[in-house]
């Protein structure tokens, strides 16, 4: 007879030890059902809050910016009428809108190199001003009260005026504006002072072009001169000095015109005899009767051409009325959806609240734990099983590997059941929410991004859950298998 | 390499040892509450013998068969199986030990439950890389050893314990082990089965020369061993050659 030699127990191949897993799991069908369940509504919560965040955000932003464009008349009238602050020409330069430097250095006649130095004061212009943005309520209201900052600089341009402030500022046991006294004294008596002589050339350029218009145009109202959408007018605005592109122009034109149009209508509903007869017709109230409730009925051929025939002294077509009924139905689902938020551009998938960011994080927990406990479940239900294996010859490492393929194909299962769960529900929501505006703002690369992100930290959760479990199960010791049940 | 050539050497004397165990003690807990299992084991299995292990429970009789079978750790003391300490095998040298060179049988079967009869029988042969067709082909003939070829797709919930007994023994015998380990192995049956199992043990004995140790309560294996040893309180209390044994069988299987 032959002597017992030893050597090294063979490892299983992946294959081979995926089949086995698979068989476990089909053998333990409730269990392994329970734990994709949990998974995917883990899952399905991050992949839903993301989605939801990106889908609301994209759809207001979108919504925003088409009402930005569509109501640029307002500010263009109030240019036309009175010249630009000190902050608007601030953020003019801050954010460098091309259009209107243009347009000062013209009024304000100022070279290049002015321009050039201009753009770096209003860095300390702006850095002066953010300091008493980031100090404290009280304080503020200790140092400037309800002032304009640039105002506190023109005082502390007279003598003394600076030591005495820097007095009172370190009092509060901060620190002076622009980092030190001798910082803030040369703002003061050097670079404040050049800003506001440029500014103030640009103001009196910009004055003058508004004079310019008012004679040219023998004070006609602005609105009417844009409603007219002459070219004359539009060259007029240009050689005083205006950036405004033929596109604009063309844009104001309309948004002027249907304003003019909706005033004809409004004075339509002064007439005492047929208001009445609009509001029975509207079935509403005459009280509620006014130009929005008209235009929100106004959706058909029959309504419009009833109101063409009976209002007095409407000299709009059916076809422009619905066309103006049209548009406004339009931007009030636009402002039905922006509210009066200030959206800005979206940084990443991220741009979550810390609060959402929390109760994801304890999601996950959560989820850790429940799988963490099924696993284990599953662990114990099977000792005599992985006993009885080490018994013939299984590896330590062949049942870990069995335990975190059941885990990982697990997740599998359950990361792409909550993906495509959250993903309905983020539509639902939004859909409800916004109707269809949504779709029109979808950016798929970034629905794309959440899928895969979502999908892969299921998978990593689940395999971390599965880790504890699947150690104490390679561990234990082979003669658990003797113990009768 | 010495302790080959030793054992070569005790091949050419009367008989050549497989198991020996020198001075086995363990323990559980520790310091007051100290609880020994063995106090002291020195023991010799020889090769291609049938030996029964014989106590009451409690008697340490299990925990000197997972000594024995490389399936637990001595707190003291060495075993040695073909003179090769135990103790100083890695983790795949003992898994590798356990896969071809001891078959285990249990009391309780413990058949995988969501495996066929052949299915179970192949596992450690895939776990010592036999290719599949070939461990398909020797696991049919290990279940038609037993008795079971026709029932080959029936999975042990649709068996009764003495058939799935059969399968853990087919199952234990799959890879050629030079020894057999049974833990009492007719535990769970009814006299008869139990009577066929042991019939189908000693078969395995003769005509395979397998080493087989078999702890039991069942003084029916009596009948069939070479050799029994008397564990009680830790300690071997005596061992005989069946030859020196006077059996008389009762009607029910009853003896003295």
């Amino acid at each position: 007879m032959k002597p017992i030699s030893v050597k090294d127990q063979v490892q299983l191949g992946p294959g081979r030890v995926f089949q086995l897993s698979l068989a476990g799991m089909y053998y333990r069908i409730t269990g392994s059902l329970i734990t994709v369940l949990i998974l995917s509504l883990a899952v399905a919560f991050l992949s839903y809050v993301l989605f939801y965040g990106v889908l609301s955000y994209d759809t207001e932003y979108t919504a925003y910016s088409e009402l930005k464009k569509q109501r640029q008349l307002g500010s263009w009238l109030v240019r036309l009428s009175t010249t630009d602050s000190h902050s608007d020409i601030l953020r003019a330069v801050q954010t460098n809108n091309t259009g209107r430097l243009a347009e000062y250095q013209q009024w304000g006649e100022l070279s290049d190199t002015q321009m050039e130095r201009l753009r770096e004061i209003s860095k300390d212009v702006s850095g002066y001003r953010a300091y008493f943005d980031k100090i404290s309520k009280t304080s503020r209201a200790v140092l400037i009260a309800d002032t304009d900052p640039l105002v506190l600089a023109e005082k502390l341009s007279e003598p003394n005026r600076i030591d005495e402030f820097v007095e009172r500022v370190e009092n509060l046991d901060l620190e002076p504006p622009l980092g030190s006294k001798a910082e803030l004294r040369t703002f003061v008596n050097e670079q404040y002072p050049f800003f506001t002589s440029i500014t103030d050339e640009i103001q009196s350029g910009q004055r003058a072009a508004i004079n310019h218009i008012r004679e040219a145009t023998t004070a006609k109202p602005l609105h009417e001169l844009f409603a007219s959408g002459e070219t004359s007018f539009l060259s007029m605005l240009k050689n005083s000095g205006y950036t405004i592109e033929n596109e604009t122009y063309n844009k104001l034109s309309r948004e002027a015109q249907a304003q003019i149009d909706m005033e004809s209508i409004a004075a339509a509903l002064d007439d005492q005899r047929f208001a009445p007869r609009l509001a029975r017709e509207m079935n509403i109230k005459k009280g509620a009767l006014n130009v929005s409730a008209v235009l929100r009925w106004a959706n058909s051929r029959g309504k419009v051409d009833w109101f063409v025939e009976h209002a007095n002294g409407v000299s709009l077509s059916t076809d422009r009325i619905l066309e103006l009924a049209k548009s406004f139905r339009r931007s009030s689902q636009l402002q039905k959806v922006v509210g009066d938020k200030i959206p800005v551009k979206r940084a990443g998938i991220f741009s979550l609240e810390q609060r959402t960011l929390w109760l994801i994080l304890v999601s996950f927990l959560v989820c850790l734990v429940g799988i963490t406990n099924t696993m284990l479940m599953s662990v114990t239900a099977r000792f005599s099983e992985i006993a009885t294996m080490k018994c013939l010859g299984a590896m330590d490492s062949f049942v870990m590997q069995l335990f975190v393929y059941e885990a990982m194909s697990q997740g599998l299962v359950g990361s792409a059941l909550g993906v495509v769960l959250g993903l309905l529900l983020a539509f639902l929501r939004s859909t409800v929410g916004y109707g269809g505006l949504v779709f029109e703002a979808i950016h798929v690369g970034d629905i794309m991004l959440i899928s895969v992100i979502s999908f892969l930290t299921g998978i990593i959760i689940a395999a971390l859950a599965a880790m504890w479990p699947s150690w104490t199960a390679s561990r234990l010791a082979p003669m658990e298998a003797m113990r009768v049940e | 390499m010495n302790q080959r050539k030793t054992a070569e050497k005790n091949k050419s004397g009367e008989k050549a040892i497989i198991i020996r165990t020198i001075d086995l003690v363990k323990s559980y807990g520790a310091g007051d509450a100290i609880t020994y299992a063995l106090r002291g084991v020195d023991s010799k299995i020889y090769r291609g013998e049938f030996i029964a292990i014989l106590g009451p429970s409690g008697s340490g009789k299990s925990t000197f068969f997972n000594m024995v079978g490389a399936l637990d750790s001595p707190s003291k003391g060495r075993v040695l199986i073909d003179e090769v300490d135990i103790a100083q095998l890695n983790a795949g040298e003992l898994a590798f030990l356990r896969c071809r060179k001891i078959g285990y049988i249990f009391q309780s079967f413990n058949l995988i439950r969501y495996m066929t009869a052949l299915e179970n029988v192949t596992v450690p042969m895939a776990f010592a890389g036999v290719p599949p067709e070939e461990a398909h082909s020797r696991g049919m003939e290990l279940l038609e050893l037993v008795g079971l070829a026709d029932r080959w797709s029936h999975r042990p919930i649709e068996m009764s314990g003495g058939q799935q007994q059969r399968v853990a023994i087919a199952r234990s015998l799959c890879n050629n082990p030079k020894i057999l380990l049974s833990d009492e192995p007719t535990g769970n049956l009814d006299l008869k089965t139990g009577g066929e199992i042991l019939e189908v043990m000693r078969k395995i004995n003769k005509e395979k020369g397998v080493t087989i140790i078999c702890a039991t309560h069942d003084l029916r294996l009596l009948d069939v061993c070479d050799r029994m040893m008397w564990i009680r309180d830790g300690r071997i209390q005596k061992v005989e050659d069946r030859a020196n044994i006077k059996v008389r069988v009762g009607q029910i299987g009853g003896a003295k």
